[in-house]
Formats: C-alpha cells, structure tokens, sequence
C-alpha cells in the first residue's frame, strides 16, 4: 500500500525559523505571489470567470537559501518605508543622487542582519559605492576589459557575478540571489544583488588576509575585479562628502 | 477582532483542515507500474525534509504539503496553458477529471518559462501513453462551480514537479543542477 499525501497544518508560527523577520518563506524555500487565474468559457459563464491562484512558498531545488525578484520586490514594499537613518541626504551633485536612499537603507540593513558581521557595513558606503560605480544611473552599462563580461545598473553588478549569485552550484554556501541581467536594471534588485555580493567579497577577503578586514578594503576588492583601484579613491571622496554633511 | 474577521479565519482553518483530512485519505497505488523504487525512495526522503509547498510562514494556520507520486490514465486528460494575470503570464496544466473531482496538475511559474515549449515535452513524453505518474504537491481546492464540468463537483490544483510515463521523466529542475551542490563549493570560512 503506498503512503498517503502528506499534509501538515498547525495553528500560527511555523517551527521553522525565517532567515530574517522580513523574509515571506521559511527557509530553503521561495515566495510565490498570488495570481489571478482565468477559467475557461462555458455555456453557463461564456465570458469565462477568474478565480485566484494562492500566493505560497515553494521548496528551493537546492535546499539552500534563496531569494527572488517576486521577495525582493515584497520586502522592500512591505518594510522600506517604515525606515529611518543613514545613508545620509547629500545628492553628492548628481540629479537621482538621493532617489535610491531607501533601498540602500533597507538592503544595508538586511544584509548585515542576516549575516551578522561585526563590522556593520554603513548605508553611506554603499551610496558611495554607487556614485562612483554608475553615478546613479540605473540603466547604466559597461564593458569589463576586453571581455565580453558587462557590468549593469547602480552597482554596475557584472554578468559573471549575477550567475555566481544565483548558481546553487557555485561558490555562494548559501543566501544566493536569483536575478537574471534584464533584472539588474531595476534599482532594487540590483541593490540587493550588489550588497549580497559585497559581503561575499569581504568574505573572500578576510580569508585571504587571515583578518577581519575593513569595509572600505572589501570595495576595493569588489572594484578591482572591473576597473582595477584607480576609482577607489574616488568612493573616499564621496564617502567623506556624506560624512561630513552628517555632522 | 472583528466578528467579520473572526469567521474568515475560522472559515480559512476549515477549509485548510478539510482539504488536509481529504489528502490524507487518499491512497495511491501503482497500479500502472511506471514507478520504480528509486521513485518510491525519493517520495520517503522528500517527505522527511524542505516541504514542497508551504503557507507564508507567518500564516495562521500555517500549512505544508509535501510531493507524493500519483498514477492516472491518460483517457481525457487535457494539457493546455492556464491563463494568469490577465493573459500575461501562462503556465502548462494537465487537467483532467476523475471521479468528481476536476484535477489541474500545474507548474509555479518561472523566469524564462515558456509554456508551449514545456506543453510539448509533455505531451511527447503523454504520447501513446495509457497511463502517467506525476509527483506532486497539492497547494489548494478551487472554486468548483465556476467551472463547468459535467459531474464535477470539486476542483484541486497541484503543483507538478516531475511526470513520468512507461518513455521516461520530465523534471521542473534539472536533477543535474542541483545535486552534490557541495562538491564544487569553495568554503571560504
């Protein structure tokens, strides 16, 4: 006799704990939204009807943490607004130089949560990271050296790196970003790709110096690997811009 | 709590509750003997693990469902593209009725998902087929009304993650990609 369907249902809180308060699903799996699903004509509704297709968590194939486009969009909606603080106000002379202050607030601050660092990364590192990376351009677009590698939107998050964040295969343990490249022209995903990759860097770095290295030293290698640490400077000067300003 | 509120959640629990107990006492057996003990294995595993579906994890009540091998006659099965959100967004379904029940075996849908593409792998893998196993999840009980559908009086949605006939399997993920994720894994900490 074979096993019956398994079904579980409980009253409240699943027993899972989220990877972050934020987070829709327990992890190892991802959001679902809820979509209107069409019936077909018949002779009693011959316009057809909608019904609904309920929004729910889907296991990951992987099992390993995963967030999407449909979460990511989710959780800065849900609780971008309600944030205060750095990064601090300063357009740093550039037309949009403010417009990205929320996502850069909320993705900072998700980031360093779910990973716990004990240097927490600061907002206005990432806002300078951004001005010198694409001055705030989202739909920015660059070659890397002579490959055929580009670099896409605020962060300038490459092609390489996109795949890297989203291969359940690669070198990420966990927390992986599924974005594909149309994807990294939205400010949001990409902010949230670039900041996940960020860490990762930092990660690699501190391994590599058998040390917990600085923040600024972790832009540095997150630059390198594009446009080699002229720019570097660069970030500094739009970093001290912010500091001061906030003084 | 408003007395509005209060019966939605009563009313939500119910529905849960009764769509869990109607689950539970289905049995599946194989009768089509297109299942081989791999399968059976894989269906044990999986049940002891990441559930294939979940409720929001804040949700009350929370649920999860788990992917379970069912077996079925081809004869009048129907694969076609359901329509979601207004006709943007199409995704393959295998519907067919069963004793009263209406039943739309479906996928979630997915970045670069092309539903005629995938209908064909299905229907090829369908061909000349009398029977199919799908291993799936159920996520929910539909509106039967609305539907017209002689005989039917309940309608349930699963979402599908393999098929497989007497010609072989059709996989959502490519087992490939996913497993010994920690082989190649470069552990930086």
């Amino acid at each position: 006799m074979a096993r019956p369907t398994k079904v579980t249902i409980s009253k409240g809180k699943s027993s899972a704990t989220k990877v972050h308060p934020w987070r829709l699903c327990p992890p190892g799996e991802h959001w679902k939204k809820t979509h209107p699903l069409r019936v077909p004509p018949s002779k009693k509704n011959p316009a057809g009807s909608l019904t609904s297709r309920g929004g729910h968590c889907h296991g990951n194939p992987s099992h390993k943490d995963s967030i999407y486009p449909v979460e990511i969009a989710e959780i800065a909606n849900q609780n971008f607004s309600k944030l205060d603080g750095l990064p601090t106000p300063n357009a740093l002379g550039f037309s949009k130089g403010n417009a990205y202050d929320k996502l850069i607030r909320g993705w900072t601050k998700y980031w360093n949560e779910v990973f716990n660092t004990k240097e927490p990364l600061d907002p206005d590192l990432v806002k300078a990271l951004i001005a010198s990376e694409s001055g705030f351009n989202a739909e920015a677009v660059a070659k890397v050296g002579k490959t055929k590698n580009r670099a896409h939107g605020l962060m300038q998050v490459t092609d390489k790196t996109q795949k890297i964040l989203g291969d359940p295969k690669g070198e990420l343990k966990d927390q992986l970003v599924h974005v594909d490249q149309e994807d990294l022209n939205d400010p949001n995903l990409n902010i949230c790709a670039g900041i996940r990759w960020l860490f990762r860097k930092k990660q690699i770095a501190d391994s590599e110096a058998g040390r917990e290295i600085s923040w600024l030293e972790a832009i540095q290698k997150y630059k390198a690997e594009k446009k080699g640490n002229k720019l570097i400077n660069r970030v500094v000067d739009y970093y001290k811009k912010l500091k001061e300003k906030s003084k | 709590m408003t007395l509005n509120k209060v019966w939605k959640k009563h009313c939500s629990a119910i529905f849960v509750s009764v769509a869990g107990i109607f689950c539970l006492s289905m049995t599946d057996t194989n009768h089509y003997e297109i299942l081989s003990p791999d399968d059976r294995e894989q269906e044990l595993t999986d049940s002891e693990g990441t559930p294939a579906l979940s409720s929001q994890i804040d949700a009350n009540p929370y649920w999860e469902t788990f992917n379970t091998w069912r077996c079925f006659s081809t004869e009048n099965i129907r694969p076609e593209c359901s329509v979601l959100d207004n006709d943007s967004l199409r995704v393959p379904t295998l519907r067919f009725a069963e004793g009263s029940t209406l039943y739309d075996f479906s996928i979630d849908p997915e970045p670069g998902l092309d539903c005629d593409e995938t209908l064909a792998k299905w229907i090829a893998l369908l061909d000349q087929e009398q029977s199919f196993c799908v291993y799936a999840a159920y996520l929910q009980e539909m509106p039967s009304e609305i539907f017209e559908y002689e005989g039917i009086n309940r309608w349930q949605l699963w979402i599908v993650s393999q098929i497989k006939t007497q010609q072989g399997y059709w996989h959502l993920y490519d087992p490939e990609d996913y497993t010994s994720a920690e082989d190649g894994e470069e552990d930086i900490n």
